[in-house]
């Protein structure tokens, strides 16, 4: 088991290695000299090359490729040219931001989705509760993802006007985690958030929904009924057994959902990871960008290595060598 | 306050067996090619302590009966008549009551070894999840009872913590007698419980279920294609074709002196239990299949194979009635003297085939 997750440490890290540097090299090739962006007019040759040495756009490209890996491996990613400071820096806080509606959006998501999808599949074949189910998560899959945000904002902001519509609030002052712990930024959070957790269900619910309708044929379920235990208790040994394909799709599904929370950052103007890296590709502010990708990159493999191990966990006959 | 290890098996060795009255049983499956009529009302008696053997080919609606009994069939399944434990009909009962029969009076060894046991849990705590569910005791005492059973049907202890997967398949089915038996209910009911399993462990695991059954005086109706193990186990047989029962009575009445052509045909499919010196009767199978349950024939459902059928037989559908000391569905049971000894040629049955 330790020398599965060595190795599988090895790969992973292999793997964003790849991606930063393909991602490096695709962020070079690109046309436009970023100075000329951000440079007034007039500048000197010599003030040019100085920029271009702090952004490290000095020497060949095999060079900057060198130093640049060099200093990720330090935990430098570079300055960012828009804000200009470390773009670590510009990235921390619109990470935060992100996490505040990915982590409980994807976990509400992934468990009101597996629940409703245990219903839906416990309950009579071809009934009004599994046709309705069904409906509902194909309308809301079928959906281009700006969709729900958006009448979500129609409905609760614009005319219910329950909730602001727009951004993070305003701290008020309020430093360190008080920014957090305050009625009004749950007020501005709130709308987002459902957003991820509408936008995660469907594919949680058909998951479960169809593990459970092949497991509640199995021979061991009938024999768990017969047991004369509560149809409660059988029905979690069919979800039980049906959560085994839900993993596995879970968490490389995270590199998915990544791009709905994009999209509901930029619909409701949160402040988020994602919608600064549109920002940045936009403003070709690569350090920024490149920062972005690498964390996300690892974020990915981490969750399919979290997914593997998850999985020997639920499932005793898988064994790792 | 939970019972101790002494007071549960105390408590369960008193039970008495269970006495089965099956009335009228009928079961239809509602398809999407129309109704298929799977069982069509059968009558039969489980005398307490007594096994009851069922035996036809695949498809002529054994399982349909056993699980009708527990009501374990499909939605799709409409069920009707009385299934009546020790006078209590399960068909009526609510959804408590049954929960409360469900382990405590029937258990059930089902047919595929492999898949009965669900493989994200440990056996032992399946063991355990079917004692807890009816009686209030600690997880360890249902333990220790989960080893008791384990004991019982010879495996050792330890591998109680094991999943379903870490067994073989004769493992399996012994785990799941063992599981059957963990409350000792009234009624076993075994369908087919050693087909999945190679010839010899079959032969294990029957004597195995034989000697526990003599041993609790349980009841048990015992699911079979095989004569053999119903002549050395069950004391009353039925034989069941196309969702009847066609032939019915004590076992070794109805296998030495069969009224039905189909239960004569049975047996030349296997090898029988002959006197020194005889020769080896070639095995000789029925040809044809199973009529279509959508649309079955008119009169007699063994017709279309019988060697023996007449007009009669094609426009009348034959009840069971009682001849001698058995029960059988035939209208000419009077010729089946003359039948008993055509059966035995081969040429009867317009086969050629021979399968050994
Ligand atoms: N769930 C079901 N839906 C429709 N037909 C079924 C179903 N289960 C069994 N049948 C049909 O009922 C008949 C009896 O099946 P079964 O009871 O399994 O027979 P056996 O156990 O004797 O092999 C068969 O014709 C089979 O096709
Ligand atoms: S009733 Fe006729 S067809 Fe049916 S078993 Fe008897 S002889 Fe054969
Ligand atoms: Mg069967």
């Amino acid at each position: 088991m330790r020398a599965y997750i060595l190795r599988r440490l090895l790969q992973s890290m292999l793997v964003v290695f790849v991606v930063t540097t393909i991602m490096f090299f695709m962020f070079r090739v690109m046309p436009a000299d970023p100075t000329t962006m951000f440079l007034e007019g007039g500048m000197t040759e010599e003030a040019r090359q100085v920029l271009l040495e702090e952004w490290g756009l000095n020497g060949t490209l095999w060079e900057q490729y060198v130093r640049y890996m060099g200093n990720l491996l330090t935990g430098d990613f570079g300055n960012s040219f828009f804000y200009r400071k470390p773009a670590w820096d510009v990235l921390w806080p619109f990470i935060i931001n992100t996490l505040w509606i990915a982590v409980p959006g994807l976990l509400l998501g992934a468990v009101i989705g597996s629940g409703l999808g245990m219903i839906v599949g416990w309950a009579p074949r071809g009934g009004k509760v599994e046709r309705s189910g069904i409906l509902l998560a194909t309308i809301i899959r079928g959906a281009p993802s700006f969709v729900v945000g958006i009448m979500l904002l129609a409905i609760f902001s614009s005319w219910l006007n329950w909730v602001p519509g727009y951004g993070m609030g305003d701290p008020q002052g309020a430093t360190g985690l008080m920014r957090y712990l305050n009625w009004d930024f749950a007020h501005h959070l709130i709308l987002p958030l459902c957003a991820v957790i509408i936008f995660f269900i469907p594919e949680n619910l058909l998951l479960m929904r169809s593990g459970v309708v092949e497991a509640r044929t199995e021979d061991y379920i009938e024999l768990v009924r017969a047991k004369g235990v509560s149809e409660g208790r059988v029905a979690w040994h069919a979800g039980r057994n049906s959560m085994l394909p839900l993993i596995t799709w879970l968490f490389p599904a995270l590199a998915e959902t990544i791009a709905g929370i994009v999209v509901v950052e930029i619909v409701f103007s949160w402040p988020g990871v994602g919608r600064e890296l549109v920002l940045a590709v936009v403003r070709q502010d690569y350090p920024v960008a490149q920062a972005a990708f690498f964390l996300m990159s690892i974020m990915i493999v981490l969750a399919n290595l979290a997914a593997d191990l998850t999985y020997s966990k639920l499932d005793p006959r898988v064994v790792y060598k | 306050m939970s019972m101790t290890f002494e007071a549960l098996c105390t408590s369960l060795e008193s039970k008495p067996p269970v006495r089965l009255q099956v009335q009228d049983l009928s079961v239809t499956y509602s398809t999407s090619k129309g109704p298929v009529r799977a069982v069509s009302q059968i009558n039969f008696d489980v005398e307490p302590g007594t096994n009851f053997g069922l035996v036809g080919e695949s498809g002529c609606g054994k399982s349909t009966v056993v699980k009708s009994l527990m009501r374990l069939l499909p939605d799709s399944a409409k069920v009707g008549g009385k299934v009546l434990l020790d006078g209590k009909d399960v068909l009526a009962m609510d959804r408590k009551a049954l929960a409360a029969v469900r382990w405590t009076q029937i258990a059930l060894v089902t047919q595929s070894a492999m898949n009965s046991l669900d493989p994200v849990f440990t056996v032992g705590d399946q063991i355990v999840e079917s004692i807890r569910a009816h009686v209030d005791v600690s997880h360890a005492v249902a333990w220790a009872r989960a080893e008791q059973m384990f004991a019982m049907v010879g495996l050792p202890a330890e591998r109680l913590r094991e999943y379903p997967h870490q067994f073989s398949g004769g493992m399996r089915q012994r785990a799941v007698i063992a599981m059957a038996f963990s409350l000792n209910a009234g009624l076993l009911l075994a369908d087919e419980p050693t087909t999945a399993l190679d010839p010899i462990m079959q032969d294990q695991i029957m004597s195995r279920i034989r000697d526990i059954q003599q041993r609790l005086h349980r009841s048990m109706v015992l699911v079979t294609h095989d004569i053999a193990v119903v002549s050395e186990t069950c004391e009353t047989v039925a034989i069941m074709y196309a969702g009847r029962i066609v032939e019915m009575g004590p076992t070794r009445d109805v296998l030495n002196k069969a009224y039905h052509p189909y239960t004569m045909g049975l047996q030349n499919a296997f090898p029988r239990i002959r006197a020194k010196g005889e020769s080896k009767p070639p095995l000789i199978s029925i040809s044809g299949g199973l009529p279509d349950l959508l649309h079955p024939p008119k009169g007699c459902r063994f017709e279309p194979r019988c060697p023996f059928s007449t007009e009669r037989c094609r426009a009348e559908d034959p009840e069971l009635r009682p001849v001698g000391t058995v029960m059988a569905a035939c209208h000419h049971i009077d010729r089946a003297e003359e039948f008993r000894r055509a059966a035995l040629k081969a040429e009867t049955w317009r086969v050629e085939e021979d399968v050994q």
